[in-house]
């Protein structure tokens, strides 16, 4: 799971991505400057918390954010194709044909008042046309891939029906109609139960495997991503602060976010009882304000390091602070390597 | 003073056909934090509530500080609502939005007369914010204006003005940030440590409850099928479903994570409306065998410091 992204192309390539929202307070810069690759067969992690700006990068590449309150810039190609700018019939192309999404509520995301087929059906549908005959027969065997069994009668149940893991797995299942290239799962597993959530992930690596999707994986999740991803990105304030291998990342941590986030976490199999354990590691403040983002590097106000003048008034560049296995580990801080509390 | 301060015996609670919690016998003890862990629908929230007397038990007995509560009478419940108190998932579903939030503090001391007299109770709701890390100039605003986790300070701050000995903590963290999380489980523990609180911290996140706790109970369809010092228990499952619940907890060690056995369920939960015979977790548990169908296995012990419901240990009936 851990190799290296492959040598060939990337299957999407986002670069400079910026999402802005209209607000009666002016606009809220939501995602300032992304950019990343997605290849085949490899699983990309992107990390953040509430407000980083991670589910709306996904979002507006596919032109899910509407006009009238989003201003998408930047550059997102697939397979060939600029995606950003394109008209809705353009990009209706290009979504579960291309690529697929799956989100964190599956009840709200799929129809409470049509059956299981119907829902597969549209998907299928808009991609060629198909027989009804044909539809049953490609629905029933995309439930059985995605690991429910009995799929005959379950066609025909409605989403209330099904428990909160078998209503993921018919959301995979509808991304996959389209025989998509990219998976993009947003807080896939975040609604559901930690052995359900195990399922699901074990699920994605096979179809991966299988079908040899790139994944995007948009999650806050630290410990899942150690577990699935090959490339790690952490987000805040809308822009990437550090990115690089998964091993690289979570044993040399540069950037004091990505150090605060994993030192907040407990560990489930520290052998320590609670009483022997230490605090964990906490950031003091909150998340700036995208109507009102700080000048310099939008962490400065909670940085335990601020060990540059330059912390306050520019916005550090992201750069390369090693290779792991070609990979580059790259980190938006002025002082990567050097001092750091 | 018996070192137990809560405790449950034979508890059923049932919502018509729902069996939340069937059959559950379990202490808490003075001054210990005991993490409550399960899935959804496994009936941990229900026993929490059943615990403090804010669901009606339809079967056995909650007996608090020696005392049989379970058909306590108006004055008595009033008693035990000064001496326990609850912390909510969602401190912005638990607070009125239209009172100030030390309005919000301040009324459990109104309930119960404590701190009489206007100066005497904005005393005391500045001291309850300090001792949460709110600062008290703050005490006129609404629950709006605060974050996440300062709302859940708020929620900590009133659940502890009537300086209660138990506390349930019912997903104290479940709807915080990774970062918040981190300062509001520091908070609970600093606050149990200083205050001598006794905690029944019920939570989804196995990894949470080892931070924060010294004994571990897991439910799964209404029983507590395992229990023990929370080191142990997940160091050293008794019960196949403990078992497979740690196993799928992820841990943010990429190398350890590839490592891992991990020991995926199949199928769901069963309905709580009709649980299988005999164990309830022989549909899905890997090592079912024989008697599963048959026999209702008991707690029994698989440790110095912990039981397991499992006929694995020897065949038992409930």
């Amino acid at each position: 799971m851990s190799s290296p992204p492959t040598d060939g192309a990337p299957l999407l390539s986002v670069r400079d991505l910026q999402v802005s929202f209209r607000t009666r307070r002016g606009p809220a810069r939501v995602v300032n400057g992304l950019s990343f690759d997605v290849h085949a067969g490899c699983t990309l992690a992107v990390v953040g918390e509430s407000g980083s700006g991670k589910s709306v990068s996904s979002l507006a590449l596919l032109g899910l954010l509407p006009d009238a309150v989003a201003e998408v810039r930047g550059s997102a190609v697939f397979g060939g194709d600029e995606l950003i700018g394109r008209t809705e019939e353009q990009l209706r192309r290009v979504r579960g044909a291309g690529i697929g999404m799956v989100f964190q509520d599956p009840m709200t995301s799929l129809n409470p008042v049509l059956t299981v087929e119907r829902q597969i059906g549209e998907a299928l549908r808009a991609h060629e046309k198909v027989s009804d005959e044909g539809v049953r027969s490609r629905a029933a065997e995309l439930l059985t891939e995605v690991g429910i069994p009995d799929a005959a009668s379950r066609l025909r149940a409605f989403p209330h029906q099904l428990s909160g893991g078998m209503r993921q797995r018919v959301m995979i299942a509808i991304a996959l109609a389209g025989n998509p290239r990219v998976l993009i799962a947003d807080e896939a597993t975040t609604a559901l139960d930690v052995t359900v959530q195990a399922q699901i992930i074990e699920l994605v690596a096979r179809l991966q495997e299988e079908h040899g999707m790139g994944v995007v994986w948009i999650t806050h999740d630290l410990g899942v991503v150690a577990g699935i991803a090959d490339h790690v990105l952490v987000m805040y304030a809308g822009r990437c602060v550090e990115e690089g291998a998964v091993d690289d990342l979570f044993d040399r941590p540069e950037h004091p976010y990505t150090r605060g986030l994993l030192g907040a976490l407990p560990v489930v199999d520290d052998p320590r009882p609670a009483r022997e354990r230490d605090d964990l590691v906490t950031m003091p403040g909150l998340p700036p304000d995208p109507v009102d983002l700080p000048a310099g590097c939008a962490f400065h106000p909670r940085c335990p390091v601020r060990a540059d003048a330059r912390c306050a008034t520019e916005v550090p560049p992201l750069a390369a602070v090693s290779a792991d296995h070609g990979e580059a580990h790259r980190v938006a801080t002025f002082y990567a390597g050097g001092d750091r509390a | 003073m018996s070192d137990v301060l809560v405790r449950a015996s034979g508890l059923r609670v049932h919502f018509g056909d729902v069996r939340a919690v069937d059959g559950v016998d379990l202490e808490v003890r003075r001054g210990e934090t005991l993490g409550l862990v399960g899935e959804s629908g496994c009936g941990k929230s229900t026993l929490g509530n059943a615990l403090l007397r804010l669901v009606e038990p339809t079967v056995g007995t909650v007996e608090y500080d020696g005392a049989d509560v379970t058909a306590a009478g108006r004055r008595e419940l009033r008693a035990l609502r000064r001496r326990t108190a609850m912390i909510f998932q969602d401190p912005y579903a638990s607070l009125d939005p239209r009172r100030t939030v030390a309005e919000s503090i301040g009324e459990p001391l109104a309930i119960h007369r404590l701190h009489r007299g206007r100066d005497a109770r904005r005393a005391r709701v500045g001291e309850l914010m300090e001792l949460v890390g709110l600062d008290p100039r703050n005490g006129n605003r609404y629950p709006h204006e605060f974050s996440g986790g300062q709302r859940q300070r708020v929620g900590i701050a009133r659940a502890l003005a009537g300086e209660p000995d138990f506390v349930v903590c019912d997903e104290p963290i479940a709807s915080l940030d990774v970062s918040v999380q981190a300062q509001v489980v520091n908070l609970l523990v600093r606050l149990q440590r200083e205050l001598g609180l006794t905690y029944l911290f019920v939570s989804h996140d196995l990894a949470a409850v080892r931070q924060v706790a010294d004994r571990v109970a897991v439910m799964y369809l209404g029983r507590v099928v395992e229990i023990g010092d929370g080191a142990a228990v997940a160091a050293a499952p008794g019960h196949p479903y403990t078992e497979a619940l740690v196993s799928a907890v992820p841990v943010p060690v990429p190398a350890r994570e590839r490592d891992r056995q991990r020991i995926v369920l199949r199928g769901d939960v069963p309905s709580p409306a009709a649980p299988p015979s005999g164990c309830r977790f022989r549909t899905r548990c890997p090592k079912v065998f024989e008697p599963c169908a048959d026999h209702d296995p008991v707690l029994q012990p698989t440790g110095p410091e912990q039981q397991a419901a499992c006929h694995l240990h020897g065949v038992t009936d409930h």
